[in-house]
């Protein structure tokens, strides 16, 4: 792995953006599990 | 131990397919749209005609107690027009017992927090046992709501010889009354039409109150008044449930009475009758034969083949034998019948490896996509065709109406290790995801039985323990077989049933200890034996499977991603830097074999160095005695993600360490692992009869903790779940291993 080309740039990109889509989903679970132990509509989650 | 707070009124879980605003979601000056409560006894029908009726795919099956919780979806009407519907748990009154009954109560009385009075009640009642659904449906008319009855099922009851005169039956209970098979999708044009028009108040109100009960009632009610209640509503039902809730929290939902009020209304209601408590029942029940007798007729008895069939399959000694035989030739038929399909996805994984390798140039990014997304995630798909055959094979035995003869047997067992006969479903709905099985806890009234059941629900194997068994008797199991018996299907059962064990034994120390008290007595109804509905079973199955392929295709590329990457650096190490040098001399001398040999180091190397392989290393001196290795540790790390992880990281930790530059089988690799200091296996079967014990029994599931820690209202519970099981998984698998070896099996 020496050297700095593409498959390093692609490897980098892809790498990030998964780590950062599991964040975010991690993220918006605890978010939407709030909403709804407070929304006056109970089960209901929000559009 | 338990304070009473130990268990929250079982919360409300978001379960609905699509968002449907309802009254608190609409801006102000909207129009709101009309709510139809879907209510009536348990397995009468109701999430059947639900889903009929508004194209979702709630979970039904023939079994009391699915729903648990309340679901909303939408009805189309013929006038184009449309009403919302929610789905309410099944009760068997409005007296509620548990709290999936007190959510039918509180919404039909409009003082629930969460969901608006309805507009319309569609109250549904099984016509083959009318008998013992109207005292609810006289408790629900009683209420004074725009009500339309649905007598369901009228295939069966016509089957059975039940004659229902239904204009007879309209007029004693003054609603309109329809009759539907919610399976095959009879008559529900014509409620559709029903719903589309102004529905009427009951004409009639059946259950009267005494003199003296009415007037403590009319006393309670002026007090209740119009504040804090939804209008629409009559104060007298919600002051009659006040009084008849005697210990419960109804009274917390209305702040303009005060627990000593009602209490002293009871106390002269009690020198005024001292049997209010069961005039209700009593009046009721008594209306119910008086309309029987005038609108029904029974025109042959009961069914004898139904009556032959239960005498055998509930027998005290063929009941079970015939269970623990159904469970054999289910898991055999589990792990045989998905075999050809699961190679074809293993080749079809390798062959589109294959692709890559030969398209993209050797570098960083074509090791990503070949050993870590496509080996991870084409691992994990390969096990898809177990979860759907386990999903088809379920769905068939709650469709026939079996699982429920299979509580009726299991009822006994459990009565002995202290948990009660309602605990059968929420254990049974564990075996798909421990989730719902928790949370369909709530049907159990008694507060140390439903502890009990959670604790124990999660030792149930579920889906997503099946392809770290699956994987691991793959790989040690040998394909012995006699006849239509295999071994790896008879240790696939094995496995399922040292979960059923484990947690009996633990529900037996729980009931002894922390949770000791009186076993509830239950009654429990078998429903009649049906042909599955096909399509309702295809269609979940399909609905599961696309779940678990979507969890493959989103989850699991992001999770193989990262750990690829942690997997492959920081890289350099000086062994690894030494290692390279050496396979640089070899390759330019054109030594081969050296070259291989040198290359599969490498790789090794680099694993053993990278970050993850540092955490494996961390934890090597916790697993070792349970046979366990750094790279078995990184496997277990990743595993609390999503059980199914560990199979895509061992994917993933297989290839890298694989220096050819195809994706290997899984199986195969673990089979002929080898140290490389010793050249001996790295594995022996022990170690993976003691993985998979330590998967049978340690929590790593992070959402049934948090379902844990909601239904049971505090973190005491989940905690003590947590360190339980996974004390527990570790104590086994060391048991297992240490005791192995000592009998010279390593």
């Amino acid at each position: 792995m020496s050297g700095f080309g593409w498959q390093e740039i692609a490897v980098g990109v892809v790498v990030l953006a998964a780590a950062a889509w599991l964040l975010r989903r991690m993220r918006r679970a605890q978010r939407e599990r709030a909403v709804c132990s407070s929304c006056p509509v109970g089960k209901l989650p929000r559009p | 131990m338990s304070s009473p707070s130990d268990l929250a009124p079982a919360p409300r879980e978001t379960r609905v397919p699509r968002a449907i605003p309802l009254s608190g979601a609409l801006p102000a000056g909207a129009r709101r749209q009309r709510l139809v409560a879907v209510v009536g006894n348990p397995n009468s029908g109701k999430s059947t005609l639900f889903n009929c009726l508004t194209g979702l795919r709630q979970k039904v099956a023939n079994y009391p107690g699915v729903t648990v919780d309340v679901s909303c979806g939408r009805c189309p009407l013929p006038s184009g027009s449309t009403v919302n519907l929610v789905d309410l748990p099944g009760a068997y009154s409005l007296r509620p017992r548990s709290p999936d009954e007190e959510i039918v109560r509180d919404v039909l009385l409009g003082i629930d927090t969460t969901t608006p009075l309805p507009d319309t009640i569609l109250l549904v009642l099984d016509a083959s046992s009318l008998d013992r659904q109207l005292f609810l449906a006289l408790q629900v008319l009683d209420l004074g709501l725009p009500t339309i009855l649905v007598l369901n099922m009228v295939d069966i009851a016509r089957e059975q010889g039940h004659l229902i005169d239904r204009p007879a039956l309209e007029r004693r209970l003054g609603v309109p009354i329809f009759e539907t098979v919610g399976r095959t999708g009879e008559g529900l044009d014509a409620l559709r039409l029903a719903l589309d028009q102004p529905v009427p108040r009951p004409t009639v109100r059946p259950l009267t109150h005494s003199d003296a009960t009415g007037a403590e009632v009319r006393a309670l009610a002026a007090r209740i008044g119009a504040r804090g209640r939804a209008a629409g509503t009559d104060a007298e039902p919600i002051a009659w449930a006040l009084l008849c809730d005697e210990g419960g929290r109804m009274w917390q939902r209305l702040p303009q009475v005060a627990e000593s009020d009602i209490a002293a209304h009871r106390a002269r209601l009690e020198a005024a009758d001292p049997e209010w408590r069961s005039a209700e029942a009593a009046r009721g029940f008594a209306t119910v034969e008086a309309i029987l007798l005038e609108v029904t007729r029974k025109v042959s008895s009961a069914d004898p083949v139904r009556r032959r069939v239960d005498r055998i399959v509930t027998h005290r000694i063929v009941g079970p034998l015939l269970f623990a035989l159904v469970m054999g030739v289910i898991f055999q038929a589990i792990y045989a019948g998905a075999q050809p399909v699961m190679d074809l996805i293993e080749r079809g994984t390798s062959w589109f490896g294959g692709i890559l390798s030969a398209t993209l140039p050797a570098g960083p990014f074509r090791s990503l996509l070949i050993d870590g997304v496509v080996a991870g995630v084409g691992t994990v798909l390969s096990f898809l065709p177990q979860i759907a055959l386990l999903f088809l094979f379920i769905g068939i035995l709650e469709d026939t109406g079996y699982l429920a003869r299979a509580a009726f047997i299991l009822d006994r067992l459990m009565g002995v290790v202290g948990l009660p006969g309602r605990a059968f479903l929420p254990l049974l709905s564990s075996f798909a995801c421990a989730i719902p099985g928790i949370m369909a806890t709530r049907t159990i009234e008694n507060r140390r039985d439903r502890l009990a059941t959670i604790f124990v629900a999660p030792f149930m194997s579920c889906s997503a323990r099946l392809p770290v068994y699956a994987l691991l008797i793959g790989a040690f199991v040998p394909s012995l077989g006699w006849g239509p018996v295999s071994l790896p299907g008879l240790v696939l059962f094995a496995l399922y049933l040292f979960g059923i064990v484990v947690a009996f034994v633990t529900a037996w120390a729980l009931r002894r200890t922390v949770l000791r008290g009186p076993r509830a007595s239950s009654v429990m109804e078998l429903p009649p034996y049906r042909t599955p509905a096909w399509r309702g079973l295809v269609t979940t199955i399909t609905g599961q499977s696309l779940e678990f392929v979507k969890k493959a295709g989103t989850v699991i590329v992001a999770v193989s991603a990262v750990l690829w990457f942690l997997a492959s650096y920081p890289g350099g190490a000086p062994e690894t830097r030494a290692l390279q040098t050496r396979l640089a001399v070899a390759e330019q001398s054109g030594d081969a074999a050296a070259t291989t040999a040198l290359k599969t180091s490498v790789a090794g190397s680099t694993l053993r160095h990278s970050f993850a392989g540092q955490i494996g290393l961390a934890l090597e001196p916790i697993i070792q005695p349970l046979g366990f290795d750094w790279r078995i540790g990184i496997g277990l790390v990743t595993s609390f993600a999503a059980r199914e992880v560990m199979v895509s990281t061992m994917a993933t930790v297989w290839n890298l360490g694989d220096a050819s530059d195809n994706t290997v089988s899984l199986r195969q690799a673990i089979r002929e692992a080898k140290n490389p200091e010793t050249g001996a296996s790295s594995y022996v079967p022990l170690t993976g009869i003691s993985l998979m014990v330590f998967f049978a029994l340690a929590c790593q599931c992070m959402s049934t903790v948090a379902v844990v820690r909601r239904e049971t209202g505090g973190w005491k519970w989940p905690i003590l779940m947590l360190v339980t099981m996974n004390v527990l998984a570790w104590l086994a698998s060391f048991a297992v291993f240490q005791g192995g070896r000592a009998m010279g099996w390593g």
